[in-house]
């Protein structure tokens, strides 16, 4: 069994006890409010069908090795050998946006590389195969690359 | 583009700070009342350039579209023999859709996207634009460095025989402030939008433009296709606002590349619906 968290798509995590900790009062509004404004977000991320194969309700965070990433249109990919408890590695694969969209976001071709590790967080394929559309790749310097990052210049 | 960005950034909120959260909401909050600099900054809560000099006719620029329908929505009135060639297609978006790996988008393919989905596809993350040339009018599309010619020399639309074109063939007039765009000769291998809705070739299309400030185009069409619609589809009115900053090859090589998305279908596509890697 891979190892690796499932969030609810309203962004619970190991922060949620910070979330916690805040007295109810002061809490309940932002949590709402936030929920409500993912709710809402849902259709809005649901492009290229990309809700058809994954689900938007989860979330994995996986660390592993690059072994492929290729910068290419319409769809960029990366692919990574993540390794179990078990020590087995599976390889995963992970959808992502195209060229243009990603260097929009502050991606480039060069940013990844194989043998690099990485965190990859994603929405996972609905068929249960090993693959996700990425929402994030967290590189081992420490910087988070974002599948939908502010724009610069625009 | 914009829109995804603020989901991405509150969902990032939420898993990680949600007292920064709070804050941030109340910044935006705070953000939305001050006045826009750049009015083709999305979301765009200011008011367009009422005032400034512009030119009617001149409709050359980059447009954004702000708001309006991104396909013809799930009430179409439509034939027997148009709901079941809607029902054939098997779309990857609202309410029937399947995995992409399952459907037969012609998107997944790269295939031409043709003239109206097109121009529903320049969704906020995306742009078109208008070069006018004193005998027609050019419309780039960002997806796909697509592109589309309006005559605007007085010629005629062509026999209802000719060869059928991905993008049609259009002529433009001015009808006062409004460019109305007339087409006729599109293949019916395209899908009219996301959903899958189709079309044959005897459809004929009239797009209207009109520019009523510096800063904002307004577009609505009209769709007679009776073959497969029982009455003609009037779209809503599309508005898009003028982005200077967004020259169409600064970044925006949005080619699909058909040996590239084989790869990727092969890749992830695929086996991400369970089909085997």
């Amino acid at each position: 069994m891979m190892k690796y968290r499932v969030l609810p798509s309203f962004g619970w995590s190991q922060k949620a006890e910070t979330i916690l900790n805040t007295p109810l009062s002061k809490r309940a509004g932002v949590i709402s409010l936030l929920a409500g404004l993912l709710l809402a977000c849902v259709p809005v991320l649901a492009h290229h069908g990309t809700y058809a194969s994954y689900d938007p309700e989860k979330l994995v965070t996986l660390t592993g090795t690059v072994t492929e990433f290729l910068w290419t249109n319409p769809h960029s990919q990366i692919h990574f050998d993540v390794k179990g408890a078990d020590g087995k590695v599976v390889n995963w694969g992970g959808e992502l946006h195209s060229i243009a969209q990603l260097l929009k976001s502050g991606w480039s071709k060069n940013l990844i590389k194989p043998g690099d590790e990485v965190t990859v967080t994603g929405h996972p394929s609905k068929a249960g195969a090993p693959y996700m559309v990425v929402t994030s790749v967290k590189l081992a310097n420490g910087k988070e690359y974002f599948r939908d990052a502010p724009e610069q210049g625009r | 583009m914009r829109s995804n960005l603020l989901c991405v950034m509150i969902a990032a909120l939420a898993v990680w700070e949600a007292p920064a959260a709070a804050q941030e909401d109340k910044g935006a909050s705070r953000r939305g009342i001050v006045p826009c600099v750049n009015p083709w900054q999305l979301p765009s809560g200011c008011a367009p350039a009422a005032g400034k000099p512009f030119n009617s006719h001149d409709l050359a620029g980059v447009w954004t579209r702000t708001a309006g329908a991104g396909n013809l929505g799930n009430k179409v009135a439509m034939t027997p023999a148009g709901q079941a060639a809607l029902m054939a297609n098997k779309p990857s978006f609202g309410p029937r859709m399947v995995p992409p790996a399952l459907g037969n988008d012609p998107m997944g393919k790269c295939d031409p996207l043709g003239l109206i989905r097109n121009i529903l596809l320049e969704v906020v993350d995306r742009s078109f634009e208008f070069v006018q040339m004193p005998d027609r009018v050019i419309q780039f599309f960002e997806w796909a460095h697509q592109y589309r010619t309006i005559w605007t020399d007085g010629r005629a639309l062509p026999n209802a025989d000719a060869e059928p074109r991905w993008m049609g063939y259009s002529v433009g007039k001015w009808e006062g402030d409004t460019f109305v765009v007339e087409t006729t000769g599109l293949d019916a291998r395209t899908w009219l939008d996301n959903l899958g809705h189709p079309h044959t070739e005897e459809m004929r299309v009239v797009e209207r433009y009109s520019r009523p400030d510096r800063d904002t185009l307004k577009l609505s069409f009209t769709i007679t296709d009776p073959k497969y619609y029982s009455q003609p589809y009037v779209s809503d009115v599309k508005t898009h606002r003028i982005n200077p900053e967004r020259a169409m090859d600064e970044k925006l090589e949005t080619f699909c590349v058909p040996s590239e998305e084989e790869v990727f279908n092969k890749g992830i596509r695929d086996p991400a619906a369970g089909l085997g890697k």
